[in-house]
Parts: structure tokens; C-alpha cells; sequence
């Protein structure tokens, strides 16, 4: 089958690889009907997650209809239109019980990598490196799905394929940076980044109650999509100054719960920005944190600060000053999906949740590499590319 | 853009030593047990012979224990290996017995919970790297290392 691989340090390119098979009984076998690319790609391709083998097949949000079903699978049946979430969970120890299923004990099949890194591994995920348990990626024709009882969901009839494909990922990684951030009614909300995950966590804190929701971004595009689609007010960090323009529009609180959206690649328009390139560049930080620190600074007293972005390893000058005497909350969480996707299945359903203005580029597999040139570098006002594999070049 | 890869590798095997080092001087004793949390009843997980068999298998070179966790968290299953700790070198070769008893131990944790060990996908055949290299070492040896 075709499919999108990594073969180096911003090197891609589209194979013929072999076919997945069902390697345990819960497994089933999805032939893809969408995959997307994902802003936390760009991590693996850019290097910055060093655990990478030529050949890795890349994608984690994705869906399609089962074609093969493991001999312990009860929920699905050949023909099933399911949506998969990107973290794989086994539904039977204490984290997936408890609804943190990114954090599932039995899911990552290289527990030793992870575990050096962050003191305890975190669950699997496809197509998201071998620290993470080296699953083939979603951007092919066909995939395996472990466990798929827990992870995989039927889609509504009356949601099309665009629309549920991001009820993979993009929606309930910004739905849980909402919920667990606590927003509540009546509450102001400021979400850093207007990709697709900070437009699904402002679009969630609007239907949680929040009164106001703020999003911050640069891309005049990507700013008008989130007014014209999820009915956010905005703001151009390039010719605003973010922190007095929260404080104006909060009567100088801050906001309540501030959603950082953004991850280990951010930009900023000041001399920081510099800093932190260098040394990013030079491996003296791994990660960006430019969007975190803004948030921090910008929250409220007793706030709340979610860290919705991807990031690997170290960052430096945190301001953890400003966390202890602010009285600050600070969490952060790789997604939950099992714990969402359902529900926000019905509410994309019913219309209050829109994803399809994501889709601004639609390509074949073999167009990969130029899919994340487009994705990448927001070229032709590219929000996300995805993939259709049944398409031609 | 190479060097930024191997900027990277370098940053994990740095880390990677690091960790082996410090276990190596942590576990530098026979008293250090290795402990997964399983959410199963201490009676089920006691008398299962997923468990039982499991660890039959090292005869008297490991011993182990069965304890409630706080909280009904489930059951703490421990495991502790007689002779003293292998080497930094036969870690990495993959000689340490230490290895075998935390993977059995994540092992008997999955079949417990869910019923079935997952089992990754097989790599597909991308051209041969000498970080590909290392990525392969480490993913050998990572289902027998890591904080147990």
C-alpha cells in the first residue's frame, strides 16, 4: 500500500509499504478515508523528537471503515465508518478507567524511551515516533487500530467524512484544554493559537459557558476563520500588543483561563523570539515556549493556565515566579479523547460544533511532501491539508 | 539539517546514559524491588496463573509479593531479583535479568487488565541510518527498562 514516510530531518516522501495486519485480538483494520496533517507533526519531521526511523509512517488523525476485525472485538463489524481517536487505549487499567486514556499504562510498547525522558511513559499513539511506541502513522491506505473497542467510534450518518475526521484529534484536544481548564460560565477566555486545536478550545469555551473568548494568532487568515466560524474575537499579536489589549478588554483582570495552543514551535514578534531560536537551534532548549510565557503573564490571579500545545523535553527562562505569586493553576495533558469523542460526535452532529472550514487543502498520498510544505509554511492560507488516499496525484 | 538530527540523538543518548548511571547506582543493592500497580483484586491477581507461571519461570532467582494498593488502586505486584545488578555493558547487550523481570512485569500487568500484551507494528523498510540504528537499539532494549 502507498504511504506518507519520514526519511530524515524535513525529508519526506511517499513509499509502497507493506500492508497492516491484525497482530493482537482486539485489533481491527481501518481503510482510510481521511488523514490529516497536524501542526505536531512538524516536530517529528523538523527532528525535534529524535526517535525516528527512516521509513516511519506518519499520521495519527484519521477515519475510515473497518475492513478486518481481531477475534476479541465486539463493538465493530466490517463496514463500520468509525472515527479513531490518536492516542491508542486499553480500557482496563487505572488511567483509562479514570478517563486519562493518553495516559494508558499498557500502550506504549517502548516504555524505556519515554520514561527517561518524562519519568513514566505515556500511552501509545499512532504514527508518532517509537517513543511513543512506534505505531505506523494514519497518512496510508489502510491501518491497524489496537484495542479498537476503545478507541474507535461510529460516526453519526448525518456527519459527513470532513467534518467527523477531526473529532479524531483537533476537537477534543481543544474540548479537553476547555473542561480542564475549568472554564465556567460567565468566565473570559484567551486561547493562543488559531489552528485548528485553539479554534476547537475557543469554540468549546463558548459552549461551556464562557462569556468572552479571546484568540491570538498572526495569520490574518487563520484570525478570520475564527470569527467568521467559531465567533471568537481576535487579536494580531504581529501589530498588537497582546498583554494590554487583554487587560483592556478584561477591565484590567486578565483573563479567567487562559488555553495555550500553540506548542514547541511558536513565534512571537519580539527579541525572544531570537532567543529562543538560537537556542532551540543550538539543543540548549528543546522546545519554544514563547506562547506558555505569554499566557502565564497575561493570566488572571488564580487563574487557570492549560498547556494544550505539544511540547518534548526542556524550555528555558519558565516564569515560575509569576505561577507561585499569581496563584496560578498550570495543567497540561496530551489528549483524552475516548473520554469526549462521542459527545462531540452528537454536537458536531447537531451543528454547534463546525470542523469542515478546517479542510482548506485536499491531496492524495502522493502528495504528501507537498502537503506539510503547504501545512508547514502556510502557504495559499492553508489551515490543514489532508488526504484523501483513494485520490490520484 | 543533519546536524540537528544528530544534535538530537546525541541529546537522547546523553539522557539515556544518565539514567542508566544513576538506576546502576540506585539499584546497587539486591534489597530494590520492581513494582507495577495492577487494577485487579489482590485475591484475582494472587491466584491467577497468568501471574504465577510467569514468574515460575525464574525459579528461585526472583521472588515476589503481593500487596493491596492505597486507595483501591488495585494490587501492587512486586518482583526482586536475587543476584546482584548486571553491568552498564550487559544492560546494553541485553544481558541483565533485570530486563526479563520488568518486562514479565508488564506483561502480566497487560494480560491482567486487558487481556493481551500489545504488540507493535513492524517496521517498515526505510534506508539504513546510523541514528535508525540507535532508535533500533533503544527500542530493543526499552520494554526491559524504564521506572520499575
Amino acid at each position: 500500500m502507498k504511504a506518507v514516510c519520514w526519511q530524515g530531518v524535513n525529508k519526506l516522501s511517499t513509499e509502497t509499504v507493506p500492508d497492516p495486519e491484525l497482530r493482537n485480538e482486539q485489533d481491527v483494520i481501518v481503510k482510510v478515508r481521511y488523514s490529516t496533517t497536524c501542526g505536531s507533526d512538524l516536530h517529528l519531521i523538523g527532528g525535534y523528537v529524535p526517535a525516528m526511523q527512516a521509513g516511519d509512517v506518519l499520521g495519527h488523525e484519521f477515519l475510515g471503515e473497518v475492513v478486518e476485525t481481531g477475534a476479541a472485538v465486539r463493538k465493530h463489524k466490517v463496514g463500520d465508518r468509525v472515527v479513531v481517536a490518536s492516542f491508542i487505549g486499553c480500557g482496563g487499567c487505572w488511567y483509562c478507567r479514570n478517563d486519562l486514556w493518553s495516559l494508558c499504562d499498557n500502550t506504549n510498547t517502548n516504555p524505556g524511551i519515554a520514561s527517561m525522558a518524562y519519568g513514566y511513559e505515556p500511552g501509545g499513539i499512532f504514527g508518532y515516533s517509537h517513543a511513543m511506541g512506534g505505531f505506523r502513522g494514519s497518512h496510508a491506505e489502510y491501518i491497524r487500530v489496537p484495542f479498537a473497542d476503545h478507541g474507535a467510534f461510529p460516526v453519526p450518518p448525518e456527519v459527513d467524512d470532513r467534518s467527523a475526521l477531526f473529532a479524531s484529534d483537533s476537537v477534543p484536544t481543544g474540548w479537553m484544554g476547555a473542561d480542564l481548564g475549568g472554564v465556567a460560565a460567565g468566565d473570559v477566555v484567551a486561547v493562543w493559537g488559531c489552528g485548528a486545536v485553539g479554534q476547537m478550545a475557543a469554540r468549546a469555551a463558548m459552549l461551556l459557558g464562557a462569556e468572552r473568548v479571546i484568540a491570538i494568532d498572526r495569520i490574518p487568515e487563520r484570525l478570520a476563520m475564527t470569527e467568521q466560524y467559531i465567533g471568537a474575537e481576535t487579536i494580531d499579536y504581529s501589530t498588537t500588543d497582546v498583554g494590554a489589549e487583554l487587560r483592556e478588554r478584561t477591565g484590567g483582570r486578565g483573563p479567567d483561563v487562559c488555553v495555550e495552543a500553540v506548542g514547541m514551535e511558536a513565534h512571537s514578534a519580539g527579541p525572544h523570539h531570537v532567543y529562543d531560536q538560537v537556542k532551540q537551534q543550538l539543543r540548549l532548549q528543546s522546545d519554544r515556549p514563547t506562547a506558555v510565557r505569554e499566557a502565564i503573564h497575561a493570566c488572571r490571579k488564580g487563574g487557570t493556565v492549560f498547556v494544550l500545545g505539544v511540547f518534548g523535553g526542556l524550555v528555558d527562562k519558565f516564569p515560575l515566579g509569576a505561577v507561585i505569586n499569581k496563584g496560578l493553576t498550570v495543567r497540561g495533558a496530551q489528549q483524552h479523547g475516548q473520554r469526549y469523542i462521542p459527545m462531540l460526535l452528537d454536537r458536531i452532529a447537531r451543528g454547534e460544533i463546525s470542523t469542515a472550514h478546517l479542510v482548506t487543502h485536499e491531496l492524495s498520498l502522493e502528495d504528501g511532501a507537498k502537503g506539510y510544505d503547504l501545512f508547514k509554511h502556510k502557504k495559499d492560507g492553508c489551515v490543514r491539508a489532508i488526504f484523501d488516499p483513494a485520490a490520484s496525484a | 539539517m543533519r546536524w540537528l538530527r544528530a544534535g538530537a540523538v546525541l541529546g537522547v543518548a546523553v539522557a539515556a546514559s544518565g539514567a542508566v548511571l544513576r538506576r546502576h547506582t540506585d539499584e546497587d543493592d539486591t534489597s530494590r524491588w520492581l513494582v507495577v500497580t495492577v487494577n485487579a483484586e489482590p485475591d484475582a491477581v494472587a491466584g491467577d496463573p497468568r501471574f504465577t507461571e510467569a514468574f515460575a519461570a525464574f525459579g528461585d532467582d526472583v521472588e515476589t509479593r503481593v500487596a493491596a494498593a492505597p486507595g483501591e488502586r488495585g494490587t501492587e505486584v512486586a518482583a526482586r531479583v536475587r543476584q546482584a545488578p548486571a553491568r552498564a555493558t550487559a544492560r546494553m547487550a541485553g544481558h541483565d535479568p533485570r530486563q526479563d523481570v520488568r518486562r514479565t512485569l508488564r506483561d502480566v500487568k497487560s494480560l491482567l487488565e486487558t487481556g493481551d500484551v500489545l504488540r507493535t507494528d513492524p517496521p517498515t523498510t526505510g534506508k539504513p541510518t546510523p541514528g535508525g540504528a540507535l532508535v533500533r537499539l533503544f527500542t530493543r532494549r526499552a520494554g526491559g527498562e524504564g521506572r520499575l
